[in-house]
């Protein structure tokens, strides 16, 4: 009976409620009594869970964990190693690309010698060789879990700078598969993450466009209906034009025009609503593209990008020879050259977001709804009037026809003549010939 | 940067890892103290769980946030040890169960009591919660999870979520209520 509004209740708490479900739930509890009681406990538990305050970590809670995690650490190594013999060796070695495998393989006759020895043997003779083996078996263990770049296996790690090399890549290829998994999508609980991915938009992002054909009674109205909406926001028009139609220019002075506007995403529907209701429209397409996953591929590759090139800057601190300083240099330049072409269209999409194109073409017409004028009283006046219009229209035409022949006979009379001679030559020759 | 943390105590690197959870360790924690109920079993279990994590760092994919998958650790982690004791000690469902049908008839207002004198309760009330209910109290309203998020961490459907807290928040009440 009153079990449904405890759900409505508990809904209330935490804000999952709709306006109406509200109002039913205050009027149930208005009336019943043991629900209003319910309602007013269930609030109260819910402020006294809200003031529970977070409790301190005990006090030597980090110095003890750390003592195990270092415990933990060893027996995972431990085990890495012993799990390293035998066919899982082979196993790991396949799954490296062609230029480790020799070098793999050389390894993991290494290490199942070095153990067979070790376990056969007393400890403290081979120690120095059980140690090194134990690093072996991680990089190989390392390179399989993480799938990274499998050239950085076997390069030879004699000095610093190499070292640093071979990390920075490590870490791109790791970035990188973080961001494939979609790890930007969601906003890293970190705070250094939020605050460098904050200059990223979060949620979707999406171009819409829109191409409109319409007809209008009165393009002057319809043309500031389209400035209203975008004045005091950050759309405008970027483009417009407008002639009058040279077929009508006698009687209405009809214009027809074309605009390119930018509209803020927010009041795009509103905006094509406005012009829609100025008259009747003949063409409407409304475009979205939805560019989010190429968005966040873009910037987590500047975010990697990013990362190189804060490694390249710290090796290039490191460098001392001079050929490696220009080869790093150029390499800062070409990476930072490519993370303001990506950031450059990164903000170009974020405009295309923002400021949505519509482009809209205004044709001014005399009426929307065209009809068939009605007969008026006056056709048989009108019908007189045309037909002496048309009776002047002949005598002055003849008239005309008259005045022109007058005022030309003079040539006329030359070109008969000469007419009257050319065609008897003509006759004569004919004549001959038969 | 997170990722490269957690690529490092993939590779076994205990600072990394311990630089890793130094914003989530007070909140692994809080869980445990909520879910077991004192300050010694809570140290155990957040110590337990977050060595737990560790060794299964390289089993994190990445498909949700760390924290969350770092959580529902700590919260297996008691469940598991609450199961354990749980057999040789008395079911806590039915228990509840019955003083609450006792119980209900009691009608005295709960605003009648002194706050602080009732805070020092919730956690005894929350003790005698079952370790389904408790940790979805302990998200939902102490934590501050959106049922979506509570869903993802106990890897549950929401409509699973949303019952649960509505039950267990009556329940919970009750018991508050029936002590005082």
């Amino acid at each position: 009976m009153c079990d449904q509004y405890k759900t409505l209740m508990n809904a209330y708490i935490d804000g999952d409620i709709t306006e109406a479900q509200i109002k039913e739930l205050e009027q149930h509890v208005a009336h019943c009594e043991s629900c209003m009681i319910e309602f007013e406990e269930l609030k109260y538990v819910k402020t006294l869970l809200d003031e529970e305050v977070l409790m301190p970590l005990p006090n030597d809670f980090d110095e003890r964990l750390h003592q195990r995690l270092l415990e933990a650490a060893a027996t995972v190594e431990r085990k890495e190693e012993n799990e390293t013999i035998g066919a899982s060796v082979m196993g790991k070695i396949k799954k490296l690309g062609w230029k480790s495998r020799a070098l793999g393989g050389v390894a993991a006759v290494l290490i199942i010698g070095v153990v067979v020895v070790k376990t056969a043997l007393p400890y403290g003779i081979y120690m120095g060789g059980s140690s090194d083996t134990a690093a072996a078996a991680n990089y190989i263990t390392a390179e399989e879990s993480t799938e990274m770049a499998p050239q950085s296996f076997g390069i030879s790690y004699d000095n610093d700078t190499a070292a640093d090399v071979a990390e920075s890549k490590a870490v791109t290829a790791a970035t990188e598969a973080r961001g494939a998994d979609g790890g930007y999508e969601s906003p890293e609980m970190t705070s250094n993450d939020s605050s460098q991915n904050s200059q990223y938009r979060n949620g979707r992002i999406i171009l819409k466009t829109a191409n409109l054909s319409i007809d209008v009674e009165s393009y002057d109205e319809t043309v500031a209906a389209i400035k209203a909406i975008l004045e005091g926001t950050e759309g405008y028009i970027e483009s417009e034009q407008t002639s009058y139609k040279t077929r009508y220019t006698d009687r209405d002075n009809l214009r027809y025009g074309s605009f390119v506007l930018r509209v803020p995403a927010d009041l795009f529907d509103q905006m094509l609503d406005s012009i829609k209701a100025n008259g009747f429209v003949n063409y409407d397409n409304v475009n979205s593209e939805d560019v989010t996953k190429y968005y966040r591929d873009t910037a987590s590759q500047v975010e990697n990008l990013k990362i190189t090139e804060n490694r390249l800057r710290e090796i290039l601190e490191k460098a001392t020879d001079v050929s490696d300083i220009l080869e790093i240099e150029n390499e800062l330049t070409r990476t930072r050259r490519e993370i303001d072409a990506l950031t450059n269209q990164l903000k170009n999409w974020e405009d295309l977001a923002d400021l949505s194109y519509v482009y809209v073409e205004i044709d001014e017409v005399e009426s929307l709804n065209p009809t068939i004028e009605p007969i008026d009283d006056s056709v048989l006046s009108k019908a007189k009037e045309g037909f002496i219009d048309t009776i002047n229209a002949i005598v002055k035409t003849t008239m005309e026809i008259f005045i022109w022949l007058v005022a030309k006979s003079p040539v006329l009379l030359i070109l008969a003549i000469l007419a009257g001679v050319g065609s008897k030559i003509w006759r004569k020759k004919r004549h001959k010939k038969i | 940067m997170e990722s490269k943390l957690i690529e490092k105590s993939i590779n076994g690197d205990v600072a990394s890892f311990e630089l890793l959870i130094q914003k989530y360790r007070q909140y692994v924690y809080n869980i445990t103290y909520r879910m077991m109920g004192n300050s010694h079993d809570a140290d155990d279990m957040a110590q337990e769980a977050l060595i737990k994590a560790f060794k299964a760092i390289h089993q994190f994919k990445g498909d949700s946030q760390f924290s969350t998958w770092l959580y529902r650790i700590a919260m297996n982690t008691c469940k598991d040890e609450l199961r354990k004791r749980k057999e040789a000690t008395l079911p806590l469902d039915e228990r509840i169960d019955t003083m609450t049908e006792a119980d209900r008839a009691q009608t005295d207002p709960l605003l009648i009591y002194e706050q602080k004198e009732l805070q020092a309760k919730v956690q005894g009330a929350l003790d005698r919660l079952s370790a389904d209910g408790k940790e979805v109290i302990i998200l939902r309203d102490i934590l501050g999870y959106s049922y979506e998020e509570i869903g993802r961490i106990l890897e549950v459907p929401i409509g699973t979520v949303r019952s649960r807290i509505n039950r267990n928040r009556i329940m919970l009440k009750d018991i508050l209520k029936a002590e005082a």
